[in-house]
């Protein structure tokens, strides 16, 4: 299956104050699978401890901007998700959330990195579901715009 | 399909926080690569900075001053790799080149390390035909003596 990769570096929000970094909109007829997930921080020597959760939502709350699909092969058809990423400092609060699916810290100065283990631990989203959107979202504890940088990748079938 | 690895340990910028090509590979005409494994670690002690590492696609190498990369098969009975490897040269600078897809993007503190590893075929990033894949980093400290290893199949 075609795989995509999407990325994007941008600012946190306020300290103690959730951001959505990445959204996924699936359209209908669409199911994709998520792969693999990682948020890291450039800031450096960060102590924070960053609270990170992956989320199905039914809107995308306002703030961000388009991003790009990239594909792994460069033969693959173009993605049929529409992405959309933080926009620098621009606040973006998630949209309705309808499911957590995770809700994980790590400190500042490491990273974190969810890779589906098989293919039951794939995150499926529906494009016929209401809740189609997929975001990634940061909630750093003491840093206002700490720097961080999310990736995620799907495969669309 | 035959598989090859390139490693190289050289010295970023003097300058913080800009862009130097670390390690490219260049496939010939028809030919492409199927990356399977990156590696970036920090060889000078303590450093508590960040490391920035990016993963792109190219159509153009920058400028500068590089080595030329001993491309070893993981399989002695292979042939010869067709892509032609490229290296960072120690302190000199390596311009970025000419980005035309950034596939990833990540950052590592540098008493940390980073290794990603295609998790099924599905994963493998592909480079274009003929085309030019590249590490490209950028380091929160000056001269910070950093190592690249890339895997790939041809």
């Amino acid at each position: 299956m075609p795989q995509f990769i999407t990325n994007v570096q941008a600012t946190g929000d306020a300290a103690a104050a959730e951001a959505a970094f990445i959204a996924l909109t699936v359209p209908a007829g669409l199911t994709i699978e998520i792969v693999r997930i990682r948020v890291s921080v450039q800031t450096a020597a960060a102590v924070d401890s960053i609270r990170v959760r992956f989320l199905r939502c039914s809107s995308l709350g306002s703030g961000p901007t388009s991003g790009t699909a990239v594909k792994k092969n460069p033969i693959n058809a173009a993605s049929l998700v529409t992405v959309s990423v933080k926009n620098g400092a621009t606040d973006w609060i998630p949209g309705t959330v309808v499911d957590v699916l995770e809700d994980i810290n790590f400190v500042g100065r490491s990273m974190i990195e969810w890779e589906a283990i098989n293919n039951d631990d794939k995150i499926i989203m529906n494009g016929n579901d209401s809740s189609n959107i997929f975001i990634v979202s940061t909630n750093p504890d003491t840093t206002a715009s700490l720097l961080q940088c999310v990736t995620v990748e799907w495969k669309e079938m | 399909m035959a598989q090859y690895i390139g490693f190289v340990s050289a010295t970023s910028n003097s300058s913080a926080n800009t862009e130097d090509t670390f390690i490219e590979i260049d496939l010939p005409a028809g030919q492409i690569a199927k990356i399977k494994r990156i590696r970036v670690s920090t060889l000078t002690a303590a450093q508590d900075g960040s490391t920035r590492i990016k993963l792109c696609r190219k159509s153009a190498t920058g400028a500068g001053t590089t080595a030329a990369m001993t491309e070893v098969k993981k399989n002695p009975l292979s042939p010869a790799a067709l892509a032609v490897g490229t290296l960072k040269s120690g302190t000199n600078t390596w311009a970025a080149g000419t980005i035309t897809d950034t596939i990833d993007e990540v950052q590592v503190n540098q008493r940390g390390i980073w290794e990603w590893v295609a998790r099924d075929e599905d994963d493998y990033i592909v480079t274009d035909s003929g085309g030019l894949f590249g590490v490209n980093i950028f380091s929160s400290a000056i001269s910070i003596v950093t190592k690249v290893t890339i895997e790939w199949v041809e």
